[in-house]
């Protein structure tokens, strides 16, 4: 792997041709084909002049345009910014015998998300993702890395009616430290590592899980380890961790026993946008410190640009994250760049320069090492 | 075995109000509009929880963003900042900034607390050590003289409203995580100095954590009821202690769907009574039903309902 290999998180917004204006639409696909250099691109045009793309052949351009879109900003590594998911959690449990869906719960002031909860033994109905992945295999020119929603965060984010209920005890307490561990144990087996089987099977450079929810719990780090470290026995296929926006010092110890190729994690929205190498101006690298206390068995890929705002951060400053991240790791050959997070927050303009600038702060980073 | 009944915290919006508040901040729908949906709504839960035999009833906090919010606009010398998590749960609050000297500026507005003077309403803040230690201390430099202006700008502000029947104190950063002695201290002080200044009941409601981690200490607390997540507490570490303070025991999952049973629910409490020798207790969910959907929140005061005329039952 050369160092600072740059690797995309996940999601992107929806293709900018996705719009109910069939004007705007028609514009958006003409410029971004011509952009990105979307091979035929111009039978999209047509079809969404006349009307007459489906919402399948949609989705299918919106994936070829998310592949380009990363390849042509320069990514070593890419994926389509899992255009054909609506989110991370509703989607998988589509395919999956087991939960029913409650209602909407509040995530911050008038936010919401839909939930579900587990009411019997979770059985995989189809894996999915794999459909997915075969076209973007068809495709991609680069290197791909296929996203999945983590058997911890699908427990965390969802309500159990099945295993508190199963579980005997004359104390609160204790019968739902159990079936928690019962629950995430069976999403593992009956689930997610079987997508994950499924997807290396195909032949994917990268399988990235994603588990935001991992540090929301701290007293469960084990748990959540153990499970990574369960849904990915036996493949050889590389792996990604992300997680996101935490507090990664509550993952401690446990995480020093994750088996795992690449650790992604957000620093840049907690960062400032000075340029330099010092801890003050590296704000939020600071958390490297305690990574770099032990000998990690993963590379490091710190988030190096910040998805929740439209600052696009220049070449220079990509660059001193980066150097700032191989100073703290006393490595670089330990540090992936990366983005805190997918990008579906921001606008496709504002997304593909801060992945050009990311391509290019890498390459500064490398000269300069 | 006397069991009183009541909720701890927030309800949930019905999906209309969710619409109607979106429709508002996009200049699509009109106050008025907004405002007979929400009157609607608290006329719903507050009926919802009188018919259900509850001792005290909350209007259902349904414009409190946050615990925190209201009091960025009723306190000085705050400000609002970004999202942080709110303990151990996938919900998120807008973290207060302290960059001046506490103070009481205002009361609650009415679209906050509104009691109808006919049901006893509880009203419910943060306790002042879980506001200092939850705020970003731009001011003091000083845990403890921030915490202490807290308690001063919480009784002042609780004090401020009429009809309060019972005032709630939400504490979970005394339980989240052991803290240290002299965080006890301080946090016990700003109970006491609420105390102080209100008439009311006091209740110290500790949901998301093990109370057992400031055991026995907290029931010297000057409050008049200890509450207790019993999803996060071993029942059987209570019975240890010798308990002559009234407790609220969070028996119903606040943050699960699933619905418990009842008779399990009060043979538990029927165990727990004979082992400690306590008379009476209160009883309600763990923690706020702002984690469930509107419809599951509703049915879990009705379980409520269910668990109260079950152990009025077996006196």
């Amino acid at each position: 792997m050369k160092l600072f290999t740059a690797m995309e998180v996940g999601s992107l917004n929806k293709a900018p041709f996705i719009v109910r204006d069939v004007g705007r639409a028609v514009a958006e696909a003409e410029r971004w084909g011509r952009m990105l250099g979307v091979e035929n691109y111009e039978k999209l045009v047509e079809a969404v002049k006349a009307n007459k793309a489906t919402d399948e052949e949609l989705r299918d351009w919106a994936c070829l345009f998310g592949l380009r879109f990363f390849e042509k900003a320069g990514l070593d590594v890419v994926y389509d910014g899992e255009q054909r998911r609506m989110e991370m959690y509703e989607y998988p449990l589509y395919f999956v015998e087991g939960f029913e869906f409650r209602g909407i719960v509040r995530v911050w002031d008038n936010e919401y998300y839909k939930k579900a909860a587990v009411v019997k033994k979770p059985r995989l109905v189809k894996p999915y993702h794999v459909d997915e992945l075969r076209f973007n295999k068809r495709h991609a020119r680069r290197k791909l890395k296929v996203p999945v929603t983590a058997a911890y965060t699908l427990a965390d984010w969802s309500f159990d009616e099945h295993y508190i209920k199963n579980t005997v005890g004359e104390d609160f307490f204790e019968r739902q430290q159990r079936a928690r561990g019962d629950f995430v144990h069976d999403l593992v087996v009956n689930v997610v590592r079987p997508v994950v089987q499924a997807l290396a099977s195909e032949g994917v450079d990268y399988i990235q899980l994603d588990e935001p929810a991992a540090a929301t719990k701290p007293y469960e780090s084990e748990l959540v380890v153990e499970s990574l470290n369960e849904t990915v026995k036996g493949i050889s296929t590389k792996i990604a961790v992300h997680i996101c926006y935490t507090n990664y010092e509550a993952l401690f110890p446990a995480l020093l026993e994750l088996k795992a190729d690449v650790l992604s994690i957000s620093c840049s929205n907690a960062d400032t946008s000075k340029l330099g190498l010092d801890d003050e101006a590296r704000v939020g690298f600071n958390v490297l410190k305690k990574f770099s206390e032990y000998s990690l068995p993963f590379k490091i890929a710190p988030g190096v640009v910040d998805v929740h705002t439209d600052f696009v951060e220049t070449p220079e400053l990509v660059r001193d994250r980066l150097l700032y991240a191989a100073k703290v790791m006393k490595d670089p050959g330990l540090v992936v760049a990366c983005n805190d997070c997918g990008l579906r927050t921001r606008r496709w303009d504002v997304a593909f320069d801060k992945q050009v600038n990311l391509v290019k702060g890498a390459e500064l980073a490398r000269q300069q090492t | 075995m006397e069991l009183r009944g009541y909720l701890v915290g927030s309800f949930p919006r019905p999906a209309g109000l969710i619409k109607l508040l979106r429709d508002y901040s996009k200049g699509k729908t009109s106050f008025e509009r907004l405002e007979h949906e929400f009157e609607t709504t608290v006329n719903r839960l507050v009926r919802l929880q009188a018919e259900n035999g509850l001792t005290y009833v909350v209007d259902g906090m349904l414009l409190w963003d946050d615990l925190f919010r209201p009091l960025s606009t009723a306190l000085d010398g705050l400000e609002v900042d970004g999202l942080s998590r709110w303990f151990d749960n996938n919900v998120f609050f807008k973290k207060l900034v302290v960059k001046n000297r506490l103070t009481f500026r205002q009361s609650l507005d009415a679209k906050f607390f509104n009691p109808d003077g006919v049901h006893a309403f509880k009203l419910i803040l943060p306790d002042p050590y879980t506001a200092a230690v939850l705020s970003e201390d731009r001011w003091y430099n000083s845990l403890e003289k921030q915490a202490y202006d807290w308690a001063a700008c919480l009784a002042q502000t609780a004090s401020s409203l009429e009809k309060v029947e019972q005032l709630q104190l939400t504490a979970p950063s005394l339980v989240f995580e052991k803290i240290p002695r002299d965080h006890l201290e301080i946090a016990k002080e700003c109970v006491r100095m609420v105390k102080e200044k209100v008439r009311c009941e006091l209740m110290l409601h500790m949901p998301f954590g093990n109370l057992s981690n400031i055991l026995p200490e907290v029931l010297d607390f000057p409050a008049d009821v200890i509450g207790v997540d019993v999803f996060k507490t071993r029942l059987n570490s209570l019975a240890e202690y010798s308990l002559d303070k009234r407790l609220y025991l969070g028996v119903l999952d606040g943050r699960n769907t699933l619905m418990e049973d009842v008779e399990t629910t009060v043979r538990i409490l029927e165990g727990f009574f004979s082992k400690t020798g306590l008379k009476q207790a209160d009883v309600g969910p763990s923690c706020e039903l702002e984690f469930l959907p509107f419809e599951s929140s509703e049915d879990k005061v009705k379980r409520l309902g269910e668990v109260l005329r079950r152990a009025a039952e077996r006196l």
